[in-house]
């Protein structure tokens, strides 16, 4: 036992950015020796996602898949961290709080680039992983800083991904592609922000149970609405879109939602919105203009399931209505719930997770909608706001805000 | 003029009539009590004044502007704050910031600043917060500062929701039984905190409470509600007194 | 005037179908306050169940030719234990522990009809599979309108079903419990009433009349498959709403009222947007009146 503690206490010494970067060392070196060292322990591919789909497809490449991992991820990763622990140290006491979320982007950005590097596969799994974040925050201002209950988030995402898909194919000409990527993502979030009305102006006398109800009619109307409007392909669905979402793109509207939710949350605006969660009454009574801010909070939250549903589209170049049901919305849920309330730390958890959780999964096919819902049972079981409701990391946390608290709580 | 008046108030839910002809004039400075039998109608009055519900009949003027129509955050930042006869604190959250919340009004940064977290917002949220600070130390609450509002002791969060009123800067402050659940010790050092906060914040009260003690010692005007009807009015010896006063509290059986 | 007549029987049969089902989400939403989403799919799973329990019985009489009406009773009660236990297991082993947690139980609820539908597509497979009637179909015609014996099957076995309900609920000691509970939570258990028996009792009868609907279900939509809930549970989450959810005799009216919705719609606009005018429906109900015609008021006291 008392190893095992001293191995945990030695481990959690070093500061997660040195990891980061051993990490991304790790991934650099693996550009070079990763398919010699792949074929010399009998694999048949380089493993795309650390030997998960290679060990499924046959159980007996299990040994070999654990040695490359351990080769090429974990011990470089742990040596390389080792190395930069002091030089990490350093540049963490010098660095200002807002330079140093700063240093954690560029830094992620950098390993994203390197592990991801020309396979498609890891490529589309980073992409996923940033659109699911971006749903995953945006749901969580609403259902975890604002108390509300919305179950109809694919709805607005559906929006945003056909509103810019018909830029980009119909409207914009095609040679112009990644200059107008970003202008028909932003019409794509500003048609959902506007669907976001539909929900956010009955939210002004209606909450809880019956809000969930017309959040759920909602994301139904807009889905059926979609499959009767033949021009834009109905039920059948749209297609053509140009491949422009890639890691770049998808990282920086990530970090732009991660940056103006959380400036959000964090400023006086965002405290009216945790008031409305805690007592709507009592808000108002202590001059928070609840109206305005169920406005905003609704608005910006569909906004950006707009966003993110415009990277989807330019992603997998097809989408038709069945994408945008409950089911979709249930899995927004599911990672909101999963990686915590009200927690932006999170939201970068819970997408993270069930990213990777689904594409492990995948091969199951129909039984990973079996599991999920029973993990999703056993996680609320034991941690009924998720893992980390209500906290965050202590990168996110300015430091005037850390001055006042002067702990991770929140 | 009065800083607060009301005229023919009267409110009905549905058939049921809970306030009838109820008429006030407030002067700044004052301090006066209404008390009356539990469903009186007597929360539902200031529910009226704050906006929460919008009378049937009557006016009511706040500083020479009309109030009713209003909604209750627009009411508020005009300078009418409450407390709450059930404690309406923000449970998950600090005590900190649930007096932080309450100056959302007087923030003047806009959305904007806020989404992309300018300076401009950042000093304005230090000033603010240091505001709540000291606002925690006049109520010796600052030790609980980070603490979640709903572990407190009981009477310490009535004093928090005193102080997170007050940081709204009202010029009126209503208070729904502040001495509910109260002993009589913590009820002299209530009195002083409201004769305290008077005169420091320079504020006109108007309480309901249920505590003879704590009325009778300190309003110089009380009224007396029944069945949503004022049936007495006047200085505490006067009310003490007056026998549809105590028919009303007691019953027929009184003589 | 015949179409309308014909039109108006389709429509009672299928209100009463949505009835069965909407009592359902009433029932459990007045007890516990909770929307059962998965409601839909212990629908589904009743009308599987009664097509296994339909061969079983014919499997197990083998040569000997049994009634089909004594089949047609003896799957529907097969089918409503098997339905009542799955749901019941659900309440206790999902719900329940969570019950205090308000938002947790709607996801579990979300979670737990996903995964109904899938588990059921892992047993069944991805065919739909082709329901073998158990009421032999005679049409009669009668003023110009035909109809037919399975309709008219619907129609008695749902309202005598709904009678059955109205007895438990006025007449016995479990019912006024029931009624007692959604009125005021906090005070029925101090007076002896164990309302966690209760609302195993309100689950069990929720789930039987689901199960009964999808084998009802079954007879007048002859395919079945592990999503035919989804959208029929929520029409009748719709009529639940629409009638006034949490409240018996609104789960009812509200069932027949989407069922001549429905009927009427289809007739006059094209057959696609059946379902988005179920879904406008709700929308306006709902924003005009949210708690629905029969509804419990909200009420928050200040």
């Amino acid at each position: 036992m008392a190893q095992w503690q001293k191995m945990r206490s030695h481990l959690s010494a070093i500061p997660v950015l040195a990891y980061l970067l051993g990490f991304g060392i790790a991934s650099a070196i693996e550009l070079f020796i990763g398919y010699p060292v792949a074929s010399l322990l009998g694999l048949p591919t380089m493993p795309t996602l650390f030997g998960i789909i290679l060990v499924q497809q046959s159980l007996a490449l299990l040994p070999s898949a654990i040695a490359y991992d351990l080769l090429i991820y974990l011990v470089p990763t742990y040596i390389a961290a080792r190395l930069l622990t002091p030089l990490v140290q350093k540049l963490l006491q010098k660095v200002s709080s807002q330079r140093l979320m700063l240093v954690y982007v560029l830094a992620l950005f950098l390993v994203a680039l390197l592990w991801g590097g020309f396979h498609e596969y890891r490529t589309m799994i980073l992409c996923l992983m940033g659109i699911n974040f971006i749903l995953c925050i945006s749901l969580n201002l609403v259902n975890g800083y604002m108390g509300e209950f919305s179950v109809g988030h694919a709805g607005f995402m559906g929006v945003g991904a056909y509103i810019a898909s018909i830029l980009t194919v119909w409207v914009f000409p095609r040679s112009l592609g990644h200059l107008v990527f970003p202008l028909a993502l932003l019409a794509g979030g500003a048609g959902a922000a506007i669907a976001g009305l539909l929900v956010a102006i009955p939210s002004f006398k209606i909450r809880g149970d019956y809000l969930a109800i017309i959040t759920l009619a909602t994301n139904f109307i807009i889905k059926n609405g979609i499959e009767n409007i033949e021009r834009i392909g109905g039920s059948r669905g749209f297609m053509g879109m140009a491949k422009l979402t890639n890691v770049p793109w998808v990282f920086f509207w990530s970090v732009l939602t991660l940056v103006l939710i959380r400036n959000f949350v964090l400023s006086p605006y965002g405290r009216g919105v945790i008031a409305i969660r805690e007592d709507e009454i009592a808000a108002e009574a202590m001059t928070v203009n609840t109206r305005r801010m169920k406005i905003i909070a609704f608005c910006t939250s569909s906004f950006f399931a707009g966003i993110a549903g415009g990277l989807f589209a330019h992603l997998l170049l097809y989408i038709n209505p069945s994408t945008f049901t409950l089911l979709k919305s249930t899995e927004c849920l599911v990672m909101v719930y999963l990686g915590g309330m009200a927690s932006i730390s999170g939201s970068l958890v819970g997408a993270a997770t069930f990213t990777i959780l689904l594409e492990m999964l995948r091969p199951l096919e129909v039984w990973k909608w079996v599991l999920i819902p029973l993990l999703l049972l056993v996680m609320l079981l034991r941690r009924h706001t998720g893992l980390m409701g209500f906290r965050e990391f202590q990168f996110l946390i300015p430091r005037e805000e850390a001055e006042v608290y002067g702990s991770t709580s929140h | 003029m009065a800083l607060l008046h009301i005229n023919g108030l009267t409110h009905y839910f549905g058939g049921l009539r809970a306030v009838y002809d109820f008429n006030l004039a407030l002067e700044e400075g004052e301090l006066i009590g209404l008390i009356g039998p539990n469903g009186a109608g007597k929360t539902t009055v200031f529910n009226l004044i704050t906006g929460i519900y919008r009378p049937t009949k009557g006016t009511i003027q706040f500083n020479g502007q009309n109030l009713v129509g209003l909604q209750p955050h627009q009411i508020a930042a005009r300078g009418i704050c409450r407390t709450f006869q059930t404690i309406r604190l923000f449970n998950n959250v600090s005590v900190l910031d649930n007096v932080r919340i309450a100056f959302y009004s007087q923030v003047r940064s806009s959305l904007l600043d806020a989404f992309f977290r300018m300076p401009h917002l950042v000093s304005e949220d230090k000033a603010l917060t240091r505001e709540a600070y000291r606002l925690l130390e006049i109520f010796n609450l600052e030790r609980y500062a980070h603490e979640l509002a709903m572990n407190l002791p009981y009477g310490e969060q009535k004093r928090v929701e005193i102080a997170r009123a007050l940081a709204t800067k009202p010029r009126l402050l209503l208070l729904d039984e502040p001495a509910a659940g109260m002993n009589p010790g913590e009820i002299d050092r209530l009195m002083d905190l409201i004769q305290r906060i008077r005169q420091e914040f320079g504020l006109t009260i108007f309480l309901i409470e249920h505590q003879m003690r704590l009325v009778m010692r300190i309003c110089r005007h009380i009224k007396v509600m029944d069945f949503g009807e004022t049936i007495a009015e006047g200085t505490p010896e006067e009310i003490r007194t007056n026998p549809r006063v105590l028919q009303a509290y007691l019953g027929e059986e009184v003589e | 005037m015949t179409y309308i007549l014909q039109q108006l029987i389709n429509a009672i049969q299928l209100g009463s179908i949505y009835a069965l089902i909407a009592l359902g989400y009433s029932m459990v939403y007045g007890v516990l306050r909770f929307i059962n989403f998965a409601h839909g799919d212990i629908f589904m799973v009743g009308a599987f169940l009664s097509y296994f329990a339909a061969v079983l019985i014919r499997r197990l009489a083998g040569a000997t030719a049994i009634p089909t009406a004594l089949i047609f009773v003896g799957s529907m009660l097969l089918a409503m234990l098997g339905t009542a236990l799955i749901a019941l297991s659900i309440e206790r082993i999902a719900y329940r522990p969570l019950r205090r947690y308000r938002l947790s139980v709607v996801i579990t609820a979300l979670g737990m009809g996903v995964f109904l539908e899938h588990m059921t597509l892992v047993i069944v497979g991805p065919w739909r599979i082709s329901f073998h009637p158990l009421i032999t179909e005679t049409v009669y015609k009668v003023a110009g309108v035909s109809i037919s014996t399975t309709q008219l099957v619907i129609i008695f076995v749902s309202i005598l079903l709904m009678l059955i309900l109205e007895f438990i609920v006025r007449q016995t000691k479990q019912g006024m419990a029931m009624r007692a509970i959604s009125y005021d939570r906090e005070a029925v258990p101090l007076m002896g009433v164990n309302v966690d028996h209760i609302v195993t009792l309100t689950f069990a009868i929720a789930s039987c009349l689901a199960a009964a609907g999808g084998l009802l279900y079954a007879h007048a939509y002859p395919i079945i498959e592990p999503y035919m809930g989804i959208m029929v549970g929520w029409k009748a989450f719709i009529s639940a709403v629409v009638g006034g959810i949490g409240v018996i005799r609104g789960a009812m009216l509200g069932g027949y009222i989407l069922g001549f919705v429905e009927i009427a719609a289809g007739a006059i606009f094209p057959s696609r947007m059946r379902d988005l005018i179920s879904f406008v429906v709700l929308m306006i109900v709902l924003l005009a009146k949210p708690t629905g015609i029969f509804g419990l008021p909200l009420r928050q006291k200040v």
